[in-house]
């Protein structure tokens, strides 16, 4: 008796914990419009749904804006209305990102991160997810250069934390050259935004140098931001990444994620409900991933988040004018190329890529304009 | 006819067994070279056969033209291999003779005087398991981000295998030693001194080993928390721009400098315990 009951319980035990394992997956596509159809009603942006269940598996940069759009059309139901299924693989940083492209079969991701991409991992951009702003340079109010942050002097022999390689580094770079100095001017410490921001708090260093969160989290601790980004006109490009692989066997599923990742940004912008939607669905992100961010400083990165609206967009992955530089002359270069090619010709500049390195990127199609031209074919046969 | 035997006088049968001796030692020694050497040369093989995506894995003739370049250029991680060398050695080199220092000492100790032992091994029990790595956010707020917070992640890598072996050698102390020099009116300090230190220097020196190994191991790890220079650094910056072949470089130079220090250690422990082998 003692046994059959030892059983039963077991056997619920089971059961229990099988349902609850189903029931956790935090990201899963879970629409909370569950009035439209996946099987042939009209969906929000006109797409037609597709007929099986498609799984996408989506490069998630936790804690940044330009992730957003994917989380924002997952909940909104974007994604499921047209039977697509969202699977996500949660990053900290562009590096660790496209090594693992593998397991990806569209990212959004840092124009560092792109880069390194484009150069190592063969992963080509698809589209701009955001011109990034938020990249701040902050100090201590007491320091010298929060007094006077136009003196060159106060800045030399500075110990600066930030992640070197990063678009952090050229956003000080471009404000230490802005002054007439160079990297060799300061003393430049290598961290983690987190560990950065963690060390300065822990009295250490002079300036720090960090994005998004972090930034707003530092602003919010009282530090003086002197400069950043948007004030130093760095056209800072993340983007839109996919693999050889996702471009050979997944195009529809791409088009399709393209198009609803672009319409979702429309939808943002669209009214103040849905930017207010949007501020709560990127603190629910940053909650699910274990990153603290408050209502206040999600509104902020929110408001710095400059993603292109789809007609924008396309305008982008389209349009073509000579390189501004006339180092490339093989072809005109589109809009996008020539805004990531900021950020590339810095890191030639600071000796961390090679010339051969921005030639390959243009020659290979690194930034491939056709699954936004499929898109924007989409789109229209959507709107007849 | 059968030629009557040569007899040996008792010089020549020593030179001819030292003669032997030679030639063995020759002979495994040019197996080592021959094994190092097939290594780098199935490694470039299945580079140049195209086996291995030279995107993926450079080549070692590639990785020596490397190696030459970075003796004057700083790019990309901005620091020349000298300078990433030093930088590695100061860090790696401070956590683990911080380790010898403490380790050692306190593993002896723990395994000769009960009460220390009961007193000291729940601590260190708490503290052995934690990975080093998971120092790091702590470290920073304790010790900043400088030489001194990198050497103690290193030192908690090196200082464990010290503790242990030191430990374990003079437990294995032999009992009808220590009661000969209880017998000889010899104190419990004296015995400590000259019967148990010297038996555990065979296990010491196999835990300094190990601990040479994971302060290498850990330096990748400790200059993540930060720095400007370093080998560990320079593998990051690798990461950092695609470039495969400073990753190989970087671990290549720690294999090589690791691979020094163990037969300076080697050749060390064959002067300090060459009586053992008597």
């Amino acid at each position: 008796m003692k046994r059959k009951l030892l059983s039963a319980l077991l056997i619920l035990t089971l059961c229990t914990s099988l349902l609850s394992g189903c029931g956790q997956a935090q990201n899963s596509s879970e629409a909370t419009s569950g009035e439209k159809s996946s099987t042939g009603g009209k969906t929000t942006f006109g797409i037609e749904p597709f007929k099986d269940t498609q799984t996408l598996r989506v490069g998630y940069f936790a804690g940044s804006a330009l992730s957003i759009p994917f989380y924002i059309a997952d909940k909104e139901g974007f994604f499921k209305e047209l039977n697509i299924e969202v699977d996500y693989q949660t990053f900290t940083n562009g590096p660790a990102m496209m090594e693992a492209n593998a397991d990806w079969d569209i990212a959004g991701a840092g124009s560092a991160g792109v880069l390194v991409g484009q150069i190592g991992h063969d992963t080509p951009m698809l589209g701009i997810a955001d011109y990034e702003d938020n990249q701040g340079l902050f100090v201590r109010k007491d320091s010298k250069i929060a007094q006077d942050p136009t003196n060159p002097d106060n800045w030399k022999g500075t110990t600066w934390l930030y992640p070197v390689g990063t678009t952090a580094h050229f956003t000080l770079a471009t404000q230490l050259e802005k002054l007439g100095l160079s990297m060799s001017d300061i003393k430049s410490v290598n961290m983690d935004v987190s560990s950065a921001l963690n060390a300065f708090n822990g009295g250490q260093g002079d300036g720090l140098a960090v994005w998004n969160a972090f930034a707003c989290n530092a602003e919010d601790q009282g530090y003086v931001r002197i400069s950043d980004a948007g004030k130093l006109g760095i056209t800072n490009t993340s983007g839109l990444v996919s693999t050889r692989e996702a471009l050979k066997d997944k195009r529809e599923l791409l088009t399709k994620t393209w198009a609803v990742f672009y319409k979702t940004v429309d939808w943002i912008n669209a009214s103040e409900e849905n930017k207010n939607k949007a501020i709560a669905y990127y603190k629910d992100s940053c909650d699910e991933e274990g990153i603290k961010v408050d209502e206040s400083l999600a509104k902020r990165i929110m408001d710095y988040f400059k993603c292109p609206s789809f007609d924008k967009s396309i305008e982008l992955m389209t349009k073509t004018v000579e390189d501004p530089k006339g180092l490339y002359t093989k072809r005109p270069l589109l809009q996008a190329e020539n805004d990531l090619l900021v950020t590339m010709d810095f890191f030639v500049k600071q000796g961390k890529y090679k010339a051969e390195d921005r030639v390959k990127l243009l020659d290979d199609g690194l930034i491939d304009p056709s699954i936004a031209k499929e898109a924007k074919a989409l789109m229209e046969s959507a709107a007849k | 006819m059968d030629q009557p035997k040569k007899k040996f006088s008792n010089e020549e049968r020593i030179a001819f067994v030292q003669n032997q001796k030679r030639k063995s030692q020759y002979f495994l020694a040019m197996l080592s070279v021959i094994g190092v050497l097939g290594f780098f040369l199935i490694w470039q093989i299945s580079v140049s056969t195209g086996l291995l995506s030279e995107k993926f894995l450079a080549s070692p003739l590639a990785i020596f033209n490397l190696f030459v370049v970075k003796l004057t250029d700083p790019a990309p991680d901005g620091a020349v291999l000298g300078v990433n060398v030093l930088a590695s050695l100061q860090v790696s080199l401070t956590g683990f003779l911080l380790a010898i220092i403490i380790g050692i000492p306190l593993g002896l100790l723990m395994g000769w005087y009960r009460g220390f032992d009961s007193f000291m091994r729940p601590v260190f029990e708490i503290i052995r398991p934690i990975p080093p790595i998971s120092w790091i956010p702590l470290t920073i707020v304790w010790l900043g981000i400088g030489l001194q917070a990198k050497a103690f992640i290193v030192f908690f890598s090196a200082f464990v295998p010290c503790v242990i072996n030191a430990y374990t050698g003079i437990k294995q102390t032999n009992p009808v030693l220590i009661n000969v020099a209880k017998t000889c009116g010899a104190s419990n300090f004296t015995i400590f001194r000259k019967i148990g230190i010297p038996s555990s220097m065979t296990m010491t020196f196999a835990g300094i080993k190990v601990a040479l190994g994971n302060a290498w191991a850990t330096l990748v790890a400790a200059e993540m928390l930060s720095a400007s220079a370093g080998l560990g650094y320079m593998i990051l910056m690798g990461r950092q721009f695609a470039r495969p072949d400073i990753i190989i470089l970087g671990i290549v130079v720690i294999g090589i400098i690791g691979t020094l220090f163990t037969a300076i250690l080697n050749m060390v422990e064959n002067k300090v315990l060459g009586w053992k082998k008597l």
